[in-house]
């Protein structure tokens, strides 16, 4: 059997010594998306921030290989050097740091050396066109004084220009008019046609299905109280949205009693 | 002699016992800065500098200090007077040797609706002592103070400004930016005064510190002395050691540690940085405080 694939197993991890993942197992393929669903609270974004190397989050058990590279070892600079992607619901705003200079430095270590300068900037004009960007936003600090919007729109513009083996998207959708949600699912699209991207495997986090109307999941997964209680198709999301979260956790509870 | 070079046409320069003068006449407008070399070393090392500009006069003058062996100790003065609508930049770029000691006081006073900016950068020598006064003599003069310094390894660093308001509607505008890195030890006092009768003034101060390791020390120790009503004065300031938050979010896009410390540290220095002029001179900055900061690690 292949070792390809974002592959996590039995992961606990903890935060402030409160355990918070109870024994996650999935496993994303490449060229697949799946969208993890839950409440509030119920540890998607732990998941996230176990996996890319959150110094705050403390790993007790289980693994995450990204095509057969054990990540848990690794600091998180190295995850994304092996092909990790963390888009943040949060990201930090670094007054005094171009983006340009953060995006073109971030994909010089990530992608040594495969890019002219002019190319890179073509590549760059590219992508801020799909996402429906001004290119003044190059010379701006990183999030500093940035829109909801403007974040996570940056996120996918990291995104595109990273291109990942794995993508990580932390609800990049919460907070987003439909303009926005229209541009960030285009992004991903674009990306997905590219040579790039075309085996990059997603693992959306979301409240809503939403976002799964631009970019189609495979697989859905719901997370309660850090664990996945249900694994399905398409039509999972559409179940979440016309019976909220309450319908799944009684035939889970149910299923268990 | 002091080398000086003096690519500025129309800028009238001379020498005397008293020091080094350069006088920009009325109504130009310099397309060069002026620059002003003072080599510690130079045994005829000007010492005192005089800069006066004409009603209307614009121009920029840079000062580049550098040399000094050590034990070399030097006490520089610069003034200068800006007439009615005159915009003046003086930049000073302090990187003298490791174990020189300088202090250094420039002054300036400006007239009616003039504006003057002041940009410092401290980056050299075992001691340095600066003080920036910047005076605002005349309704709707103006003036931008911005500094930045470094100290590393056991470097004493102090850096004063004083923004005075004697007189109505006036503005002023201080940003600092400091890291310590090392055993080096900075203060910075930061100065704004508003004369008694000098309504309608606005001030604004923003000093921020970064610290990197835990012997590096800088004091900052803000002053606002208001004796007038119905002015704006602001006063923000920061101290801390490098977010680790923002040390995660460029670690997960590949960026090693030890870069993302290196963005952080010089990004932080850009909102001072920017102020100073022209692309070259930034360029050169940016380039020193690498430096420093390489030096810092060690």
């Amino acid at each position: 059997m292949s070792k390809r694939g974002l592959v996590i197993s039995g992961l606990q991890a903890a935060v402030d010594g409160k355990e918070i993942l109870k024994g996650i197992d999935l496993a994303v393929e490449p060229g697949k998306v799946h969208a993890l669903m839950g409440p509030n609270g119920s540890g998607k974004s732990t998941l996230a921030f176990a996996m890319s190397g959150h110094p705050n989050y403390a790993v007790s058990a289980g693994t995450v290989t990204l095509d057969g590279t054990e990540l848990l070892e690794l600091s998180a600079d190295k995850r994304a050097r092996a092909g990790l992607f963390l888009s943040f619901q949060y990201p930090a705003a670094i007054p005094g740091v171009s983006v340009a200079n953060f995006i073109r430095t971030a994909r010089m270590a990530v992608r040594p050396d495969d890019l002219t300068p002019s190319k890179f900037r073509a590549m760059i004009y590219e992508k801020l066109d799909v996402l429906g960007m001004d290119p003044a936003f190059l010379s701006r600090y990183v999030n500093d004084g940035f829109s909801g919007g403007e974040k996570k729109r940056l996120e996918m513009l990291q995104l595109a220009i990273l291109a990942p083996k794995y993508a990580v998207l932390d609800e990049t959708d919460s907070g987003l008019d439909v303009d926005a949600l229209q541009a960030v699912g285009r992004s991903i699209e674009a990306l997905r046609a590219t040579p790039e991207g075309a085996d990059t495997g997603f693992l959306i986090i979301t409240h809503y299905p939403r976002i799964l109307r631009h970019v189609p999941a495979d697989v859905v997964h719901i997370m309660m109280d850090g664990r996945i209680v249900k694994t399905g198709g398409p039509d999972l999301a559409e179940r979440v949205e016309s019976e909220g979260y309450d319908g799944i956790r009684e035939e889970v509870i149910g299923g268990v009693a | 002699m002091a080398s000086l070079s003096i690519d500025a046409p129309g800028a009238a320069i001379r020498r005397d016992e008293r020091g080094l003068h350069v006088a920009l006449p009325a109504g130009i407008a310099l397309d060069e800065p002026v620059t002003i070399d003072l080599d510690l070393d130079d045994p005829h090392l000007d010492t005192r500098v005089f800069v006066t500009a004409g009603a209307g006069a614009r121009g920029a003058i840079v000062e580049r200090l550098h040399g000094g062996a050590a034990g070399r100790d030097v006490a520089l003065t610069v003034s200068v007077e800006l007439g009615a609508n005159a915009d003046v930049s003086y930049t000073a770029l302090e990187r003298t040797a490791a174990g020189a000691r300088v202090d250094a006081q420039r002054t300036s006073t400006a007239g009616t609706g003039a504006r003057m900016l002041w940009n410092v950068a401290l980056l050299g020598g075992a001691a340095s002592t600066a003080g920036i006064v910047s005076t605002l003599a005349a309704p709707g003069s103006s003036t931008e103070i911005s500094g930045l310094f470094f100290p590393i390894a056991r470097d004493v660093v102090q850096l004063t400004t004083e923004a005075r308001h004697d007189v109505p509607h006036t503005t002023s505008q201080t940003v600092v930016r400091s890291i310590a890195g090392g055993h080096g030890r900075g203060r910075y006092y930061g100065n704004i005064r508003i004369a008694a009768h000098a309504h309608g003034s606005d001030a604004s101060l923003r000093d921020d510190t970064l610290l990197i390791g835990k012997h590096a020390k800088i004091d900052a120790i803000p002053a606002l002395e208001i004796a007038a009503n119905d002015v704006k004065a602001f006063h923000g300031a920061t101290v801390g050691a490098i977010d680790d938050e923002h040390i995660f979010y460029l670690m997960s896009r590949g960026i090693e540690r030890e870069a993302a410390e290196k963005l952080i540290a010089l990004g932080f220095f850009e909102p001072a940085l920017a102020r100073f002029p022209g692309e070259a001179l930034r360029d050169e900055l940016r380039a020193l405080l690498e430096e420093k900061l390489a030096g810092a690690r060690r």
